[in-house]
């Protein structure tokens, strides 16, 4: 993992070099974009995806790393699925649009049986990640993964896990464990939350163990929740900095929610190579960082590799969700 | 203590020019689709949020629909007393004696008696707001699934029970609402329901689009059935706004039992503005000490109710801004606002957005005050609205609505659902049928389902959950009271009416 995120990062590097020192390229995108782009968010106005959408359009814009307005727009519904119908469809070889999704383009096939999925649209790059936690309430016995692992180890679905919806990243984490542990995660009992729902739920006890996204670390930090461990590869800094992997505990669980950037199907080749530049030189701009740090998320831009490893999540979210039963 | 320094730094927010413009939107919004006929909070409510989204903050938004809220509860008295046409259901017991004080000259009084009793009424209820606000929330974290549950169930026996007057016809409208509530994906399993592989149903039918479809193009198809009968309403003058020594001597106390009832009722989700309204009119008519005069013109009649209604919007936002329950159908289109900004709703409302929560209660102080400016020496420029042509009006909702809806998800399905669920609402407002109850069904009944199934998943199967906790038991108890005492009070009277 570690030494393919060092290879990972040499190699944006280059390309970023290359991008910049390159005219030829940039001679041939010299009328790229011709006009205003469309940036399409497939989920409500207000929502995680939808900060990543207006925040990418922003730092584009602001550091003028694109000359054309980015117009952001929301078409939510069906956990993406009508978003990914209008890309498509309607927005089919259109070289001005873009759209922000996360997971959805691999789960929302699977769990929903719905036609569209990250294979009929052009995968353009995974621009960040975010990981999860696992927290108890402050007054909790449970002081540690060990207790999780002994109350499970004893009784499968003696404890109660609340956080997002079933098949969500909060509940794969869940899985993860339990088939570690060699528990069948389908006798887990696990409550399912929307969205920061949850929250009140675990500060009250009405569940014992809750999952979360990385926010959780306010009521953390506030006291009224202890953090077990989070699902990243490896130590995260800044505040979290104290809290330990599930890996560094010897539990063998690496989840992350990476959010990205797709265009429509038949989008041209120079294109999406424009678009892999802008991102990669986004990404290492002043502004960019200050987004990440402020909102918790870490880094993890893909561009070339992207597609590959979608298609290896894919195939692993497919196995996972059989053995949940979530499969339609 | 806490809540002391929380509205001040709710009036730090509230009294910058930005929100106090929002406010004063608000407010003349309100004023206006109150006075208007037909017109409520929760369509006018639910026409601008589609443009609020990209145009204000959460803060801001929350401003300027709580203006709204209380600014129609003002308006809403205004025709009732000059041309016996209620503005609202929350007014319509307001026009028996302040059509009858109109005509015997006292529109002013009236007017102002009802302006007043509102000011004081929503200054009660905002400052009850205030310092309830933080121990319900403490309260709150109590609350288990099996407690939501209770209160869901609790919310749907009253608003069927006592809220509309029409048990049964409630009561088909409150199902009517559930069913609607059933479609789309099941987020404790993951099934899919109703949707007949469409996928703009997956997510269900949104609350804003049925809200959209049910009270306004509804009220557009309502009006144009009626658009050839329409009388000119002869306007009362409103005459001097001055009140006698006497008239605020006998306003005083009904000014504060209306708001003491208007909240109360406003609290208990469910049970709406209008049903405080008949409870103020039915105590001021007994604790009067000239009950003979109420229909011909009792000030009393108007002080109380007209209190009583803004009291109950105060109140009812208690439960949507502590538990995130909905408990009238403006405050459910308020809860869809505030997911549709992506904002948690729940008992961390108050700690994780302090300013959307604090901003809200401080621009009630200040809204309150702007409406009685807003209200008394300008009550004559308000009844010029009246003189719209409604051919005019129609045009213009119906063109918002699509707009609205349009612009919400850039998803045409949404509109046939709109104009669907339109015809749907014409046919119920033609048969004299309750809205409010549909969209709380819609609203409340998948938060039911949901909590329902929490709490039989944390217990494993035991359905014991629901009653062993006594806190969820006794609002279980409660419900069942509130269900069956209406049909006890009618088996009581016609016992009473038998000879003996």
């Amino acid at each position: 993992m570690g030494m393919s995120r060092i290879l990972r990062n040499a190699l944006s590097a280059a390309a970023m070099a290359a991008a910049l020192m390159s005219p030829v390229a940039a001679s041939a995108q010299a009328n790229y974009p011709a006009k205003a782009i469309e940036l399409m968010v497939a989920f409500a106005p207000g929502g995680g995806v939808d900060l990543f959408g207006r925040t990418v359009a922003k730092v584009l814009t602001e550091e003028k790393i694109v000359n054309q307005r980015i117009q952001v727009f929301n078409k939510p519904g069906a956990g993406g699925e009508l978003g990914m119908a209008e890309m498509a469809g309607p927005r089919k070889n259109d070289n001005h649009s873009l759209s922000a999704f996360a997971l959805h383009v691999i789960y929302t096939p699977l769990t929903l049986g719905t036609p569209n999925s990250y294979k009929t649209l052009t995968p353009i790059a995974k621009i960040f990640s975010e990981y999860q936690m696992m927290v108890v309430r402050t007054e909790s016995p449970i002081k540690s993964l060990k207790d999780v692992e002994a109350a499970l180890r004893k009784d499968i679905g003696s404890l109660r896990f609340g956080g997002a919806s079933l098949g969500n990243s909060d509940h794969i984490v869940v899985s993860k464990f339990a088939q570690l542990l060699g528990g069948d995660p389908t006798k887990v009992t696990y409550i399912a939350y929307s969205g920061g729902e949850s929250n009140p739920a675990i500060l009250g006890g009405h569940v014992d163990v809750g999952m979360g996204g990385l926010d959780l670390m306010d009521l953390v930090k506030a006291g009224k929740m202890r953090a077990l461990a989070i699902s990243s590869d490896k130590r995260l800094g800044g505040d979290f900095k104290d809290i330990p992997t599930f890996v560094e505990q010897g539990y063998d669980v690496v989840n992350q929610n990476w959010r990205g950037i797709f265009g429509p199907p038949g989008m041209s080749a120079e294109v999406v190579k424009y678009w892999r530049d802008a991102f990669t030189k986004m990404v290492e701009t002043k502004s960019w960082k200050a987004e990440l740090e402020k909102n918790q998320w870490s880094n993890s831009l893909e561009t070339d590799t992207f597609v590959a490893s979608l298609d290896r999540e894919y195939d692993s979210s497919k196995k996972l969700l059989g053995q949940l039963g979530l499969l339609k | 203590m806490e809540s002391f320094s929380g509205i001040l730094s709710g009036f730090a927010i509230a009294l910058q020019p930005y929100y106090l413009m929002w406010a004063l939107v608000g407010t003349a919004i309100g004023t206006a689709i109150g006075v208007l006929p037909g017109i409520g909070p929760s369509l006018a409510i639910s026409l601008l949020l589609p443009f609020t989204y990209q145009l204000v903050d959460p803060v801001g938004a929350f401003i300027l629909f709580g203006g709204i809220f209380y600014g129609a509860m003002y308006g809403g008295s205004t025709t009732s007393i000059l041309i016996n046409t209620p503005g609202e259901s929350s007014s319509v017991i307001t026009a028996i004696d302040g059509y009858q004080m109109a005509r015997k000259g006292r529109a002013g009084a009236a007017l102002a008696t009802s302006a007043i009793g509102s000011f004081v009424a929503g200054t009660i209820a905002t400052f009850l707001m205030m310092v309830l606000a933080q121990p319900l929330v403490d309260m709150a974290l109590r609350f288990g699934p099996a407690e939501y549950f209770a209160v869901m169930v609790l919310a749907l026996c009253s608003v069927t029970g006592i809220g509309g007057g029409q048990p049964m016809k409630a009561a088909l409208c409150t199902l009517l609402g559930l069913v609607l509530g059933m479609v789309g994906i099941d987020i404790t399993s993951g099934a899919i329901r109703f949707t007949f592989g469409i996928p703009t149903l997956f997510d269900g039918v949104g609350v804003v689009v049925a809200a959209i479809g049910l009270f306004a193009v509804g009220e557009v198809l309502v009006g144009l059935g009626n658009l050839r009968g329409q009388k000119q309403a002869r306007f009362m003058d409103t005459g001097s706004l001055m009140m006698t020594r006497e008239e605020w001597k006998r306003s005083a106390a009904p000014w504060l039992r209306g708001s003491a009832i208007g909240f109360v009722i406003g609290v208990l989700p469910g049970a709406g503005a209008t049903i405080a309204t008949f409870l103020s009119y039915g105590v001021e008519k007994r604790a009067a000490k000239r009950p003979e005069e109420f229909g011909k013109g009792a000030i009393e009649g108007v002080a109380g109710p007209e209190a009583a209604n803004n009291g109950s919007a105060g109140g009812s936002l208690v439960p949507l801004l502590t538990l995130g329950i909905p408990g009238s159908a403006t405050a459910a289109v308020m809860l869809a606002a505030l997911q549709g900004y992506g904002i948690n709703t729940g008992p961390l409302l108050l700690q994780k957005h302090p300013e959307l929560v604090w901003g809200l209660i401080a621009s009630l102080y200040i809204g309150n005050i702007m409406l009685l400016v807003l209200n008394l020496p300008l009550v004559g420029l308000w009844v010029k609205l009246l003189k719209v042509p409604e051919a005019l009006l129609y045009p213009m909702i119906l063109a918002f609505s699509v707009l609205g809806v349009y612009s919400l998800s850039r998803n045409v399905a949404d509109l046939y659902i709109m104009f669907g669920i339109g015809v749907l609402g014409f046919l119920l407002r033609r048969y004299k049928y309750p809205l409010a109850p549909v969209i709380l069904g819609l609203v409340l009944g998948p938060l039911l389902e949901k909590e329902f199934r929490r709490a039989l998943i944390g217990s494993r199967g035991d359905w014991w959950v629901f009653v062993d906790r006594p806190l969820s038991a006794t609002i279980l108890a409660t419900s069942a009271i509130v269900l069956v005492a209406p049909l006890i009070g009618y088996a009581w009277r016609r016992l009473r009416a038998r000879p003996a």
